[in-house]
């Protein structure tokens, strides 16, 4: 057998990405000044909008949320978790990362900077709708972008398969108590009806109906047109959503925008400095247990990427559209691709610190 | 020419099926954009066998997709009683537009 590639080898993004998403933060920034203009110039669009609500939720949030959700959920391969004793310290790794580890680290920065650092510019209150949007984010680990990441760091396709169905088991039952906690010490009250209402809406509802409905279209039509026609006309309706959202969301937030520009700028800065931190404890946990490199990268890569969706959904659904909360996971849609794309890179020319994938069996 | 292996236990098991076996390209879509290929195997041979070429390993018919790069895959077993999966090792590659 011969190997496809020599070790030294890097996938350019332009392999794994195409135009649209490279460029995903150009469209995002395009979006909120679409947005804003929307709801400057057009306000009564937002405001007809906002009228159709069915037991206060949003009818046109809620279905654009799931526009978003439901392609994601509709690709995890659940049986993948029979091989959760593939790649032990991998897994052990990246699971303890992502739900012991990542949630507080985002927790402490982004109160440190959001109620310390920025307090001089920053209003107390709104610094709590910030510091609850981070908190979203950092409850919210990276479903379906580590395959994109996971192929652009020659990653391990099983060991990627089964990390994120486990990483979506978790998250069923662990995100909302994480939230709930954080929130709690941060004395941002959400009513536990709230939590569940929006858990169910967008976490259990969407992820039954991907469940269910794969199920039911392979046993009907087969796994290979599932794949090849199913997923690829549905696929790119995530991204779409999602602009589609940032549009309307930010409608709403046009008066805050315009109000303190620099928000932006600074709720930017504590998101970066998690994402490399969550990163880097991953990637230095996994070379000193001598994990292989095509299990690090990946591995690292999950944490430091968020389920923006997710917490997209979370934060209107809880806190409105209007949030401090809801503008603070957009940010990190913003920042999202040129700070993997920054991490892939780092992770590609540090393969030499791990060991190849004969040297370490058994990671 | 795609490098493809057979663990024993992968080998017993599609032997006691239809000793069938089509490897190919499953994308994966990303949540920002973006697409990945990630390799799998299932038994028994494809719906349609255009796009596929054929090969026999250990006695195993085995369809690989022709937009799989050149390897090497190693396809393994993994679970327990009934409830059992190929599993494949190797790098993702580009799912098809």
């Amino acid at each position: 057998m011969t190997d496809q590639k020599d070790s030294t080898s890097e996938i350019s993004a332009k392999e794994g990405m195409g135009l649209f998403e490279r460029y995903l933060s150009v469209w995002v920034a395009l979006c909120i000044v679409a947005g804003v203009a929307l709801g400057q110039f057009f306000p009564a669009v937002p405001e007809t909008l906002s009228q159709w609500e069915y037991a206060q939720v949003s009818i046109p949030v809620a279905i654009l949320i799931w526009a978003m959700i439901y392609p994601m959920m509709v690709q995890i391969d659940f049986s993948a978790i029979l091989g959760v004793r593939r790649e032990p310290k991998g897994l052990a790794i990246t699971t303890s990362v992502n739900w012991l580890i990542k949630p507080f680290t985002m927790f402490a920065i982004a109160w440190f900077f959001f109620m310390v650092v920025y307090a001089a510019w920053i209003p107390e209150d709104l610094g709590r709708e910030y510091l609850a949007g981070a908190i979203l984010l950092g409850a919210a680990p990276c479903t379906a972008m580590v395959f994109v990441w996971s192929y652009l760091t020659r990653g391990d396709a099983a060991y990627t398969l089964v990390q994120v169905a486990v990483n979506d088991i978790i998250l069923l039952f662990a995100f909302a108590p994480i939230v709930v906690l954080l929130l709690g010490i941060s004395d941002i009250y959400v009513p536990w009806d709230t939590v569940a209402l929006s858990v169910l809406l967008y976490i259990v509802i969407p992820f039954a109906a991907g469940y269910l409905s794969r199920i039911w279209l392979i046993r009907r039509k087969g796994i290979e047109w599932f794949d090849n026609v199913f997923m690829k006309r549905i696929g790119p309706v995530t991204p779409i959503g999602l602009l589609v959202t940032l549009v309307l969301l930010f409608a709403f937030q046009g008066e805050r925008i315009l109000a303190n520009p620099g928000h932006i700028a600074l709720i930017a800065v504590p998101l970066i400095i998690q994402t490399f931190l969550v990163f880097y404890i991953a990637y230095y946990w996994a070379k000193a247990w001598r994990v292989r490199h095509a299990v690090a990268a990946p591995g690292a890569m999950i944490g430091a990427s968020n389920f923006f969706e997710l917490a997209v959904a979370a934060a209107i659904a809880m806190f409105g559209l209007q949030s401090g909360a809801a503008l603070v996971t957009v940010v990190g849609v913003l920042v999202e691709v040129p700070l993997m794309l920054a991490l892939v890179r780092i992770a590609n020319r540090t393969r030499h610190w791990f060991p190849t994938n004969d040297e370490a069996p058994g990671t | 020419m795609t490098s493809v292996s057979l663990s024993d236990a992968a080998r017993d098991w599609l032997a006691g099926r239809s000793a069938e076996m089509t490897l190919r390209l499953s994308a994966r879509h990303g949540c920002c954009g973006g697409q990945a290929g990630v390799p799998v195997a299932e038994p028994g041979a494809p719906r349609s066998k255009d796009g596929y070429a054929r090969t026999q390993i250990e006695g195993i018919h085995v369809y690989v997709a022709e937009d799989m790069g050149p390897g090497p895959y190693r396809v393994d077993l993994e679970g327990f009683f009934r409830w059992r999966r190929l599993v494949v090792e190797g790098e993702m590659g580009q799912a098809q537009e």
